[in-house]
């Protein structure tokens, strides 16, 4: 039998020693390629890619890579993983060409000219190749993250794990750290925790929208919103004006509101149907487990 | 009003974040409890000089609330830096610091409640006293050792010692984190305080140099409590308070009213900008001259199979150039150093009883344990900070995450700190390697240093450092692991000060005690020393085994960890180290305790105590004719074979009583060639002897003694290879009572139900004062086999049985007319001195005496070998500090009165043979000591006679104050404390009043009477006689006169009646009456010693280091 290429991760639960139950049954599979995941705070985003990164034991489930059980041989992903969480202190004193090197011997790369080589490129990637003789701690919070990134992709990663990359990073770097993902995820397993849905509906070949530990829905983008088609509507409404109780969404615009709905048919005539975005399939999963903030 | 509610919400606010932190409660739980556990420990109160007042007492309360400041500091440092560190950990700075507050309210109040909780961890060891009073209702301790609460001292210590500490110390440390804005900045402050205190204990006031200053740089304020406590009698010690003098007033100026101001200004001028940021470095110098890399074009893909011992080296290298590449690391060296440097010329160079030369078997030994407190601490901090290098939020879990297994890290981190370790314990050998090439450069032995700190300093050190490591790894709070890894520190280090621990293998972070000695070589120490080291190395491994087993990684569970760990690296380096542990465990336990003479304290006592009750039943009067003694000692099974024929033994109570050396294993004995049952107990053997104890029997005993055991109570071994070194107390049995065995501490005797003093046996049940049989026609043949040949002596003699044998190997031989000096070559130009020394004092002691001293030999009697004895015709010196000094100072001096009172001992016992009986001190310590202080006046002029005589009776003085068994009268003492010190001074008003037909007589008195205060009595009448046999009694230039009582100098109503020593024709000799023309030296005609220098331009310090008496 062939062994399965990927994570699969089957029926994860994880809950702390507070009682919170970060993680209720997850189960997925995540092939090649970039794929999204979404949730509110606190839905257990970055619980599960701390349990994927073999930081922590799930209480219940397992999940494998390529076929191998992690949780019985966790050095196995280990050697293919990159890996950056949600918070990123700095590390003191130390110049961030030196730090990285430092992690490529950890994550096993023992050549030393190897080593160097892949620093820069990965420096370059970057953008912080100029910046790389200072201290981490003299760096700002967007070159902390660029920083972290490049700390994730040493060693090539088979599976990476990115924990909100982009917050802090200003547009630009922004589209340019998208690059060097959709770069990566030819042959990785990419795996990115947002709360930009955007970034989601343009990067990833799959995604899966995540809260209260559970997970609500997985698939393409396209195909998460292909039922709503022709069910969604909207308006633009003036201050004042009644919101219908329908309504999925509230955008505050400078004269009033733009409410859009979901329903079978337009709730009155100010409703123009509108084409379904990965956003509105977000909020719609989010309202069937009452979990909408 | 605003800013005042800030303040105290701040205060508040602080002041239960250090509580919740933790350290609070392990602190105010673990040095309380680890005082009550030492105040239920006899021998830390023998070392605290306190068995004579409560074990509560306020000097007591002083000299731990200001010891234990060594660990404050780094408490401290924590609790201070944090106040100002949380919030940025916690990246909430920003928010705090942009809040509309006063930013002066919040600092100030931030610091108020870190120093709340300052005060409550200093106030622990008043709590541990508070809690002193449980120990004698739980009758932990014998009844009457602990008083109630010393409620006067208690506060003054609160109020003086530790609340002014918490807060101006806090202040210095609130400061540095408000520059630095780091932990690390706080810690170097502290380990700047350490050292400070250094040097002020060690070199000002060790040093004699400004004991003012020392008082007041101390931050601790330990030197001048110290200092004050050691002139206190024992009343003193159970009442006083601290004075409060000028140097006290001015270090609390100093360390706190300072610092707070210093503060004051600072928090008003700090800004909220200079708070956010980080602060920016300079790139260094490396970065910016690295050469720019051209960009490779191609990521070189992932890594192929990883070799982890590879990347280990790499980070190991790695953390080494971290650590060792900072400004800090290379100017904490050069302090240290510089300190060991300052301390090598006080200590040595410069000492009052000096100068010495610095050889390496003196300045070694001598570096180590004065820097060693602050090595110690400094090495346990230093783990931590690396260990905890890797603490970064996010990152450390992508180290976590990373493939390298958990020991990659471990044992870089572990390589890392070996060789820290190694460097910090070659630091005290690298001063010894400067100030002896400033000074000798002739005596330079550079492979003995790196030995001696490698195998001897280094090892101790490695147990702490991974102790602190293990501490790290399984507290992950870091400022509680901080707080603990010193505190264990703390109580490793004083237990081996306080003597709480007795067995070596169990002394861990401690030193191997040995006595290296240039003339012995490492040879005997070697199997023991390796086997320590070997022990060291074992527990430290085993705890870096631990610790990787313990290790966080992620937020896994431990114990699954645990289990996935086991197998690999760490498992296996965890079992090497258990078996290496066990191994050397069980090898040290064979030849310490099975081979050896090891005996825990409990245990000896116990032995004490047995020999007591055994021996008082029987003892009684004996003597004997004389005979002959064969010993075969075997240097390959390290085995003597003794047998030994006593003619003509006569005993009153029909029993013969002998001590016995340690490692005696009696195989037959015959009393008139019948064979007879003894008992050998308690180091003590029993023998009757039935009808013939009247009549006179014949003894005949044989023996085996084993010398294969390791050394205890850091003594020299008998045997190191080829090398023999033997006093016949030491393998043979002495015959008689030796009082000096008996138990003196009135508690101690209490506890074991003994009467509340101890009676010492009549003269003539007692051992001789020196050798092992009383007055007798003796003969001895000594064979010793060594390697393939036999080596054979004979000797006989008509007087007290005793003699040594002395086989060297390698060792120069300098022959001066008819006298052979022996010593180690590095010592050759010493041996010249000594030989003129001892001819110089033979000549006087001869004359003075009335005798003819012989002396043909002279030989360095090695470190640890017990102290200079003349047997037979051979001058045993002892090489310290007779072998240090240089060729001119008091030390010389001091040396020449040491052989002279040497030779006079000789005669002055023998001629009287004398035995450890009532009032043997005085005339074999304190007639003997006399004479040789005369003999220095005799040969070198009054300016010497002052020297010497001020010299001892400081000793006197501090072993007066200090001594470990309560103060009688010299009649009763033991002949091993206090009256060593004493008795020389006293009798010296005596004894240079007496001609040589005066001391000839009363000689032969004795030994007809045997009975020496009988004999003094007849001489002198009771009361003249009383004096010299009575308490301790002491005078000033001034005419006041004291008589120790009750455990203090008590004013005595009659003033001192003056005569003075000054010299005419070369002689000492006493004049009366007040000649201002000639000062001369000042004395009491009673037997008292001067207490006060007589001329002020000398206050040193005695030195209490090693002893070179027997
Ligand atoms: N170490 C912990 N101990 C206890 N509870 C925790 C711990 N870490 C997370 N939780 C809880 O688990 C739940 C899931 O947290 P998690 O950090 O996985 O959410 P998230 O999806 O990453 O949220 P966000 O988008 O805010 O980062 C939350 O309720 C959180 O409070
Ligand atoms: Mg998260």
């Amino acid at each position: 039998m062939a062994k399965p290429t990927g994570l699969v991760i089957e029926d994860l639960a994880k809950t702390y020693g507070n009682g919170v139950r970060a993680l209720d049954g997850v189960t997925l599979h995540v092939a090649p390629g970039m794929y999204g995941l979404l949730g509110p705070n606190g839905a257990g985003k970055s619980t599960l890619m701390r349990t994927l990164a073999t930081l922590q034991v799930p209480d219940r489930g397992r999940f494998s890579l390529d076929g191998e059980d992690v949780l019985a041989r966790p050095d196995h992903l280990r050697q293919r993983l990159g890996y950056l969480p949600q918070q990123l202190g700095a590390y003191p004193g130390i110049p961030a060409r030196n730090l990285l090197e430092r992690f490529a011997w950890l994550k096993g790369r023992h050549q030393r000219l190897e080593r160097r080589n892949e620093v820069e490129v990965l420096l370059d990637k970057v953008n912080l190749r100029d910046r790389a003789h200072q201290a981490v701690s003299t760096f700002s919070g967007g070159m902390l993250r660029r920083f972290g990134i490049a700390l994730a992709l040493i060693g090539a990663p088979r599976l990476l794990i990115v924990d909100e990359p982009t917050a802090g990073l200003d547009p630009a770097e922004r589209n340019h750290f998208h690059r060097v993902l959709a770069e990566a995820a030819t042959n990785t397993i990419v795996l990115l925790s947002t709360h930009i849905v955007e970034d989601v509906e343009n990067l990833c070949d799959r995604l899966a929208i995540l809260a209260g530990g559970k997970l609500l829905v997985e698939g393409t983008p396209a195909s998460l919103a292909a039922p709503y088609q022709g069910s969604i509507w909207e308006a633009a409404l003036e201050r004042g004006d009644a919101i219908p109780d329908t309504a999925l969404r509230v955008l505050p615009h400078p004269r009033g509101a733009r409410v859009i709905c979901h329903s079978e048919q337009a709730p009155d005539d100010r409703f123009a149907p509108r084409p379904p975005r990965l956003e509105d399939v977000y909020y719609l999963a989010l309202e069937r487990t009452g979990a909408t903030a | 009003m605003k800013a005042l509610l800030l303040i105290l919400y701040e205060a508040g606010h602080e002041l239960r974040a250090g509580l919740r932190s933790g350290i609070v409660t392990l602190v105010l739980l673990g040095l309380p409890l680890y005082l009550l556990m030492s105040l239920t420990n006899a021998e830390y109160m023998e070392k605290m000089a306190a068995t004579d007042i409560p074990r509560n007492a306020p000097s007591l309360i002083y000299l731990m609330s200001t010891g234990c400041m060594f660990f404050l500091f780094f408490a401290w440092a924590w609790v201070f830096a944090q106040a100002l560190l949380r919030d940025r950990q916690a990246s909430l700075h920003e928010i705090v610091l942009s809040a509309p507050i006063s930013l002066r309210s919040l600092l100030f109040g931030r610091f108020l409640g870190a120093a709340m909780v300052g005060t409550l961890l200093g106030g622990s060891v008043i709590v541990g006293f508070l809690c002193a009073p449980l120990l004698s209702w739980l009758d932990l301790v014998p009844t009457g050792t602990i008083t109630a609460p010393a409620w006067q001292a208690l506060w003054f210590s609160w109020l003086w010692l530790v609340v002014p500490s918490a807060f101006g110390i806090g202040a210095l440390y609130f400061m540095i984190t408000l520059r630095t804005r780091s932990m690390a900045g706080a810690f170097g402050l502290s380990a700047v305080l350490m050292l400070l205190w250094m040097i002020a204990v060690v070199v000002l006031e060790g040093g004699d140099i400004n004991p003012f200053l020392a008082a007041v740089l101390d931050p601790s304020l330990f030197t001048l409590t110290h200092a004050q406590v050691e002139s206190w009698t024992p009343e003193q010690k159970s009442q006083a308070l601290l004075p409060i003098s000028r140097e006290f007033l001015l270090n609390r100026g100093l360390w706190c009213a300072l610092p707070i101001t210093g503060l004051a200004w600072l928090v008003t001028r700090v800004r909220r900008e200079t708070l956010i940021f980080e602060r920016t470095e300079r790139p260094s110098r490396h970065a910016a001259r690295m050469p720019e890399l051209v960009c490779p074009e191609t990521h070189p893909g992932p890594a192929q199979t990883p070799r982890w011992w590879n990347a280990t080296a790499t980070e190991t290298h790695w953390r080494l150039r971290q650590t060792l590449r900072t400004r800090a690391t290379l100017i904490g060296a050069a302090l240290l150093v510089g300190v060991g440097v300052m301390a090598a010329f006080v200590h040595v160079i410069w000492h009052a009883e000096g100068p010495f030369q610095p050889h390496p078997d003196r300045l070694l030994p001598l570096l180590m344990t004065t820097i060693y407190l602050v090595t110690a601490f400094l090495v346990a901090a230093i783990a931590g900070l690396i260990s905890r290098q890797d603490d970064v939020e996010g990152l450390k879990d992508i180290l976590d995450a990373a493939p390298a297994p958990a020991f990659v890290r471990l044992f870089a981190l572990t390589l890392t700190l070996v060789l820290i370790t190694l460097i910090l314990a070659l630091l005290p050998g690298v001063a010894g390697l400067i100030v002896t090439a400033l000074v000798t450069p002739e005596s330079l032995a550079l492979g003995t240093t790196l030995i001696y700190q490698t195998l001897v300093m280094a090892p101790a050190l490695l147990e702490l450092a991974m102790l602190a490591l293990l501490v790290h790894a399984l507290i992950r709070r870091p400022g509680l692991a901080y707080a603990a890894s010193m505190l264990v520190t703390f109580t490793l280090v004083l237990n081996n000060e306080l003597a709480l621990v007795h067995y070596p293998p169990y002394k861990f972070g401690i030193p191997v005690q040995i006595h290296f000695s240039a003339l012995t070589g490492w040879e005997p120490w070697r199997a023991y020393l390796l086997a320590m080291d070997g022990y060291k190395l074992g527990v430290a491994a085993l705890f870096v085994a631990l610790a990787g087993l313990v290790l966080p990684r992620g937020k896994l569970g431990r114990l699954r960890e645990v289990r996935m760990r086991v197998p690999g690296p760490i498992g296996g380096l965890g079992l090497i180290a258990l078996l290496g542990v066990i191994a050397t465990g069980a090898l040290l336990h064979q030849n310490l305790v099975t081979d050896g003479a090891y005996r825990s304290a409990e245990q000896e006592q116990r032995d004490q105590v047995g020999w007591e009750r055994s021996t008082a039943r029987t003892s009684g009067d004996f003597t004997a004719g004389g005979g002959e003694l064969i010993l075969d000692l075997d240097t390959l099974t390290r085995e003597v074979q003794g047998h030994w024929r006593i003619n003509d033994v006569h005993a009153d109570t029909g029993v013969l009583h002998a001590e016995l050396p340690p490692g005696f294993s009696l195989t037959s004995v015959q009393v008139n060639d019948q064979p007879a049952s003894a008992t050998a107990a308690h180091d003590h053997l029993i023998l009757p002897l039935g009808s013939c104890a009247d009549h006179g029997c014949q003894v005949e005993l044989d023996w085996t003694l084993s010398l294969s055991g390791w050394p205890t109570n850091d003594h020299l071994p008998v045997l190191g290879g080829n090398q023999v070194w033997l006093r016949a107390d030491w393998v043979v049995p002495r015959l008689g009572i030796d009082p000096d065995r008996a138990v003196r501490a009135p508690a101690e005797r209490t506890r074991y139900d003994l009467t509340s003093e101890f009676i010492p046996p009549s003269a003539s049940a007692a051992v001789p004062t020196q050798g092992v049989a009383p007055f007798g026609q003796w003969r001895w043949q000594l064979n010793v086999r060594r390697a393939d040949q036999i080596w054979s002596e004979q000797g006989q003699t008509r007087g007290t049985l005793g003699f040594s044998l002395f086989l060297p190997d390698g060792a120069y031989t300098l022959k001066r007319d008819d006298l052979n000096v022996t010593s180690d070559p590095s010592r050759a130009d010493v041996a010249k001195g000594v030989a003129d020394d001892v001819r110089l004092m033979q000549a006087c002691v001869s004359r003075r005496l009335g005798t003819s001293i012989e002396i043909n030999d002279v030989v360095q009697w090695p470190r640890g070998l017990g102290g200079t004895r003349l047997a037979q015709d051979v001058l045993q010196l002892s090489e310290a500090p007779n072998w240090d000094v240089a060729d001119k100072g008091t030390g010389r001096w001091l040396r020449q009165a040491h052989i002279a009172e040497a030779m006079a001992r000789h005669y002055l016992t023998s001629a009287s043979d004398l035995r450890r009986g009532h009032g043997s001190a005085w005339l074999s310590w304190g007639v003997a000591g006399a004479v040789g202080l005369l003999c220095v006046g005799d040969e070198n002029g009054i300016k010497a006679l002052r020297a010497v005589i001020q010299r001892r009776a400081e000793t006197a003085t501090q072993s007066l104050v200090n001594s470990s068994i309560p103060v009688s009268s010299l009649e009763n003492a033991p002949t091993t404390g206090w009256a060593r010190q004493y008795a020389p001074l006293a009798a010296l008003s005596w004894t240079v009043r007496q001609t040589s037909s005066d001391l000839n007589s009363l000689l032969a008195d004795i030994r007809h009477r045997q009975d020496l205060a009988a004999a003094l009595t007849a001489r002198l009448g009771a009361k003249p006689a009383s004096r010299l046999l009575g308490p301790p009694l002491s005078f000033s230039p001034k005419g006041e006169r004291w008589r120790w009582q009750d455990g203090g100098w008590q004013p005595l109503p009659s003033p001192a009646d003056y005569h003075r020593l000054v010299r005419r024709e070369g002689r000492i000799i006493s004049v009366s009456g007040d000649t201002e023309k000639n000062p001369g030296v000042l004395l009491d005609n009673w037997p008292a010693y001067p207490r006060f220098a007589q001329h002020s331009e000398s206050h040193d310090k005695p030195w209490l280091g090693d002893t070179n008496v027997e």
